[in-house]
């Protein structure tokens, strides 16, 4: 029964094959693969989540042939390999960010690829020391980029995918429950945050993605902090703030599970008793109909301009979303990929995006009222044969 | 155990009698030593992608994103002028020397980004430009933008100037120890038998937060150590996290770290798992000898002019065979080279030359069939003469 639902051997192969089509689509023999979000997709290893720097130093890397029958994973962590990877697939891990290390890495190439070089190999991203080092040492092979061919193949979804997105949605709205009960007077944005890592762990989590995002939100622009841009500026970092009651409380996470990441959005408010306002209530009801106006429009076929055309047209005056962010965005191993609608990419990109089954789009639009703040919360819709399914499943709470 | 009173209470909160850490004087001096780094390497710009290089530069608090992600220039340094550029789409949790014309909004067209770098930035009439990491998309928007400019490694600049801490990044260090110290604390507290591994990192994650921590250095090891030789790794250790419930007599691997102001603080201890009426076996105790061992040997090594090669063979003249993690690490704004004791080879470790002012993760991991493991880390700073200990949690009933 388990194995209907979600059969992680039969998501790691089918995403291997998809890969080696696309780079036989593309005429490349072999790719190479350090971003994260990549390499998780190309292997299905789990790593260490760490900050920055030490996450790249302890990178997992991804070496991807044609004609080989699975992927080879470099890993500091070998436990975390896909128990069905052939141990000789399964290698110490490589250096890429150090110049002893890229030597080592490119000499391992070769030995893995062999001829297959001689189509070219397709690379992710450059280390400063690879920036350095690699056109020299591949100087007799074609290099390519290798990240058109990872936005392909990562952006529809495969069912076990898409239930990955599910689960990892599902253990962070559980762990909210328990949060939101705690989002009193007094309460520090570090104490919701505390509470929530202990509880995502506790249900099952792999990871944290983000720091999390609990923030206040002002009542008018002006009150700071100020943007670039002149819109709303948020998520802004979480501190040891002390909340306060009647505060107006953005509220924005994201976690791991398999390698898949959730996102979570609402607004809560912070009081013994939440009750919102009238107008409270009318800037969520607005909130509603953007939401259901997007969700009547996500079908196969459909573009993102269609999508942000819908959000624009429902009553309100200015854009619903945030322009340093977007409307849409897609959601896979990384917690925020493509497709993103509505973002600074401009309008004909958005005409470009046309909506196919295993899409996942996250929407995220905002109501805001100068003077009074505003209502954000967000939204997983999966695009099916002829709709949408939606992945998340948590309450409006106060507000409904 | 020698530090000054100061040193080891240095707390998280301002005071109203002042802090116990000069924030203002250590941005001002990290920055002149990365534009020295940059006047000896004649560099115009140094064009920054990763986190950790954008946080010791303009020591902003921006939205922390576990495990990296792919390049994007995010911070700018400009030689001539000593000005910082950034991006941020506000003002918070910026620097008060970095004005808001010197900000740049978020933007997911890199033809946007560097078009908006050209408006702000003497991008354009670089002739030597220094980049930590790049993508391909980006390499050909920059040599278009500046095609008078030469791609060099900025990273080294990095390096050079993270590799040695003024006295300021190391009490922000001290406090970073403190902090993991108080976690790992927590989860010795909660260990018991039948407590999955993964509740301990919960255990660890809400505790560090407490303390006004948005993020961890790395989620960390919290688990039993295995007695029997089935993995992969010989000597055999996890270091992943899972649902596995722990059981009384196992001994218990706690390896983690947290962010203070940017800065790592971790620390490794084993604990054992007690029940009510179980006792410490001479066998375990004899483990925590071993690793003392080793501790001391590496120890009598870390002192200015020896190097990383002499401390790999005082771990390897033990007749301890040498872990699956790196035996030093350096240790700043997270994790920074030297790495020692890799797969990389003592050729590499004896290019690496501790000096005063370096601050190092050294441990080590011992194991015994039938037993378990005994994995133990601490955190030193290279001192004129020899190093001081910054961590000072003991090892607790098996050191007994």
């Amino acid at each position: 029964m388990e194995n209907d639902v979600l059969n992680l051997q039969r998501m790691r192969q089918e995403r291997y094959v998809r890969l080696l089509a696309e780079m036989d689509r593309r005429g490349v023999g072999a790719a190479l693969l350090i971003i994260p979000g990549n390499v998780a997709y190309a292997a299905g290893a789990r790593g260490v989540m760490a900050d920055g720097d030490r996450a790249g130093y302890e990178r997992n890397v991804v070496i991807a042939v044609k004609g080989q029958s699975a992927p080879h994973l470099f890993t500091a962590y070998p436990e975390g390999a896909p128990p069905e990877l052939p141990a000789d697939h399964i290698h110490p891990p490589l250096y890429p960010d150090l110049a002893d290390g890229v030597g080592a890495m490119i000499n391992m190439l070769r030995e893995i690829a062999g001829s297959r070089l001689e189509d070219g190999v397709a690379i992710d991203e450059y280390t400063a020391a690879m920036y350095t080092a690699v056109p020299r040492l591949l100087s007799d092979v074609r290099v390519a980029d290798a990240s058109p061919m990872l936005h392909a193949v990562r952006l529809c979804k495969s069912a076990d995918e898409i239930e990955c997105i599910r689960r990892a949605q599902r253990i962070n709205e559980l762990a909210m429950y328990d949060v939101q009960s705690q989002a009193r007077p007094g309460v520090r944005q570090n104490e919701l945050m505390g509470l929530f890592l202990r509880r995502i762990f506790e249900l099952g989590a792999t990871a944290n993605v983000v720091d999390p995002i609990w923030q206040p939100m002002a009542p008018a622009l002006n009150w700071g902090p100020h943007t670039v841009n002149g819109d709303i500026a948020f998520p802004l970092t979480s501190t040891d703030r002390i909340l306060r009651d009647g505060d107006v409380l953005w509220v924005d996470t994201g976690i791991v599970y398999q390698g898949y990441a959730s996102d979570f959005g609402r607004t809560w408010l912070v009081s013994h008793r939440p009750k919102p306002t009238a107008r409270q209530r009318d800037q969520y009801k607005r909130w509603r109909d953007i939401r259901d106006a997007v969700l009547e429009g996500v079908k196969p076929g459909a573009t993102g301009r269609s999508l942000t055309r819908a959000a624009a047209a429902a009553p309100g005056g200015r854009k619903p979303w945030m322009q340093h962010l977007y409307l849409i965005h897609g959601i896979g191993t990384d917690s925020a990929e493509m497709p993103l609608i509505g973002s600074n990419l401009g309008e004909e990109f958005d005409e470009s995006i046309v909506l196919g089954p295993g899409m996942v789009l996250v929407l995220e639009p905002a109501v805001w009222d100068e003077g009074h703040a505003g209502y954000r919360a967000e939204v997983i819709a999966a695009v099916t044969g002829n709709g949408y399914r939606e992945l998340t499943d948590y309450s409006y709470f106060p507000y409904e | 155990m020698t530090q000054p009173y100061k040193a080891r209470n240095p707390g998280t909160m301002a005071h109203e009698f002042g802090g116990t850490i000069d924030f203002e004087r250590m941005r001002r001096d990290r920055r002149q030593r990365c534009l020295a780094g940059m006047e000896r390497n004649q560099l115009d710009l140094l064009l920054i992608g990763r986190d950790g290089n954008g946080r010791y530069l303009s020591g902003a608090r921006r939205l922390w994103m576990g495990g990296g992600h792919g390049f994007g220039p995010s911070c700018v340094l400009v030689r001539e002028s000593g000005e910082v550029f950034l991006l941020s789409t506000w003002d918070d949790g910026i620097p008060s020397e970095i004005p808001l014309d010197h900000l740049y909004a978020l933007s997911f067209s890199p033809m946007a980004t560097i078009e908006r770098l050209k408006q702000i930035t003497p991008l354009a009439k670089a002739r030597r430009i220094g980049v930590d990491s790049m993508s391909p998309l980006f390499e050909g928007l920059l040599r278009a933008a500046a095609p008078n400019a030469e791609l060099v490694d900025g990273e080294a600049v990095l390096r050079a100037a993270r590799r040695i801490k003024t006295a300021d990044e190391i009490q922000c260090i001290r406090t970073a120890c403190a902090i993991a110290e108080a976690a790992l604390s927590a989860c010795i507290d909660a260990l018991r038998p039948g407590i999955f591994e993964t509740e301990l990192l919960g255990v660890f994650e809400q505790r560090m937060s407490a303390f006004n921590v948005t993020a961890p250095a790395v989620e960390g090891t919290f688990c039993a150590t295995p007695r029997t030789a089935a993995g992969s790794h010989i000597p055999p250790l996890r270091q992943l996290p899972t649902q596995y419930a722990i059981n009384e007599g196992e001994l218990v691997a706690l390896s983690s770290g947290v962010l203070y102001a940017g800065y790592e603080g971790s620390a490794g201890r084993t604990w054992p798992c007690l029940g009510s009426g179980s006792e410490i076996k001479p066998a375990q105790r004899e483990l925590y000898q071993r690793w003392r061992r080793l501790w001391d040997a590496m120890r009598a090594q870390l002192r200015p002019g020896n190097h990383g090669a002499a401390l790999r063979k005082a771990y390897e003249d033990t007749g301890e065979p040498l872990p699956p993690f790196p035996i030093a690490n350096g240790a700043g704004i997270g994790w920074e080279p030297p790495l020692i004791g890799t797969a990389l080879g003592p050729q590499a470790d004896a290019r690496e030359v501790f000096e005063p002012g370096m601050v190092l993760s050294v441990g080590g991991y011992v194991w015994q069939p039938g037993v378990g493991g005994y994995l133990g880390r601490e955190m030193v700073a290279i001192t004129d003469h020899g190093c001081e200990t910054l961590t000072a949690l003991g090892h607790g009933p098996l050191a007994e």
